[in-house]
């Protein structure tokens, strides 16, 4: 099993199975952006073509990476983390709110 | 003429490139009118167009966007026309070299407000022989070295100044303690904190007047990190009147009794910052058992401890698991 990888906000949980009903997401300028911070522009970014974002009909978003070389994790002010080829649940930090409610954490 | 390899001397004239186009993005110069409108017009003719008839200067990108925002994409046309005819030629064969040294460092000192980080590139390309192919960007090259941000119609061209004055950090981040990092002879600015950008008033609100609510209040969680780094987090902890519930490996977990009942949890950037010190992010968790949504680990789907009770505990629900789930092995 691969390893739950963690940059900034966002969680990376392998997974042994993806939902079957699950959709591709565009890429965004020839990235994937997994989480995007709207006061500084920085972005939690992967390039590797061997990546794909997939979305599944709760919006629970999924990432998938084939081959044998894996794929990176980038962000402008993170350390840039290698991703071993798999499935992976793509979790973004949240917080609570006086809604009582969580929503996610905005940066 | 085709360029495979930098030979060593072109090699030694990227960081002057680079250092030349980084002056040119970030200069506070006022625009050089005469100049600049030379450049648009070559800029038009290379496009086949006939010269702007009308030329209209205003003082600052939001003055021009709101003069010129719903015709920019003739601009857009014109510099990906003259950029994909030089691309194709130049790009896979040295693309990689000049791109790593010139491209990456200009484009993100300047911030995107210029176009000083790709003509940098091919600003190289040009002087390593291949001017023939640059050639088209001539005019585009000559306003960016005199002028602000601009917009041009078919009839008209709208020009602006550049900043009166650009501040940025040790790392080259935006970043003025006492006003806007960037300002513009209108007055219309940017404050930006170390690279986050934020509200005036989260820069101009004399650290003496700042409040715990009002960091509470700060919806974007940057923002608030800059609110609690500008007056220290030991006084926004002593402000709150923020009691210590849990302090563990993963952070520390604090309860707020008033105005409004909260639990935060106190969290260390796994990434320093170049001079040592790491940044700390304060994110609320739930206080209270009530609910509107359920709330299950997204590993294994076991239900999460409704009001987390240590600093594991809420970091875990903040990525919707368990602390059995909640193990990353490899974090920045």
């Amino acid at each position: 099993m691969n390893q739950p990888i963690r940059q900034g906000d966002v969680y990376l949980v392998p997974v042994d199975a993806i939902p079957a009903k699950i959709t591709p997401v565009a890429r965004d300028a020839g990235r994937i952006i997994l989480a995007y911070g709207e006061v500084t522009g920085h972005a939690h970014a992967i390039t590797a073509p061997e990546a794909t974002l997939l979305s599944a009909t709760d919006n629970a978003r999924f990432l998938r990476i084939v081959g044998a070389g894996g794929a990176t994790l980038t962000h402008e002010e993170h350390g840039a983390i290698a991703i071993a080829p798999g499935e992976y649940r793509v979790v973004i930090g949240r917080e609570w709110t006086d809604a009582m409610s969580a929503r996610q954490v905005i940066d | 003429m085709r360029l495979d390899k930098l030979t060593p001397d072109q090699e030694a004239l990227l960081p002057v490139i680079r250092d030349e186009w980084l002056a040119v993005g970030l200069s506070t110069e006022r625009a050089d009118r005469a100049r600049a409108e030379a450049g648009v017009r070559a800029a038009y003719a290379a496009a086949k167009l006939p010269p702007p008839a009308i030329v209209v200067w205003l003082e600052s990108p939001l003055q021009g966007v709101v003069g010129a925002e719903y015709l920019r994409l003739l601009l857009d046309r014109m510099a990906m026309g003259t950029g994909d005819q030089v691309r194709d030629q130049v790009w896979d064969q040295v693309g990689g070299q000049v791109e790593g040294q010139v491209r990456d460092q200009v484009g993100r000192a300047i911030w995107g407000q210029h176009e000083a980080g790709w003509l940098a590139y091919y600003a190289a390309i040009a002087r390593f022989g291949l001017s023939d192919l640059t050639h088209p960007l001539d005019g585009i090259t000559e306003v960016a070295r005199s002028a602000g941000w601009w917009w041009s119609f078919r009839d008209a061209v709208l020009l602006t100044e550049r900043p009166l004055r650009v501040q940025r950090d040790e790392r080259n981040r935006l970043h003025a303690e006492d006003g806007p990092a960037i300002v513009y002879p209108d007055g219309w600015g940017v404050w930006s904190w170390h690279g986050v950008r934020v509200p005036r008033e989260i820069i101009e609100t004399p650290a003496d007047q700042v409040t715990a609510e009002g960091i509470a209040g700060e919806s974007n969680v940057e923002v608030r990190r800059v609110l609690v780094e500008r007056i220290g987090a030991e006084r926004y902890l002593a402000l709150a009147k923020a009691k210590l519930v849990n302090r563990d490996d993963w952070g520390a977990l604090w309860a707020i009794a008033a105005p409004v009942p909260m639990r935060i949890v106190e969290l260390i950037n796994s990434t320093p910052e170049p001079d040592g010190h790491s940044k700390r992010y304060f994110l609320r968790v739930p206080e209270t058992r009530e609910r509107r949504d359920a709330d299950a680990c997204v590993g294994c789907g076991a239900s999460l401890a409704a009001v987390p009770g240590t600093a594991h505990q809420a970091v875990a629900w903040s990525y919707s698991s368990c602390t059995a789930c909640y193990v990353p092995v490899v974090q920045t």
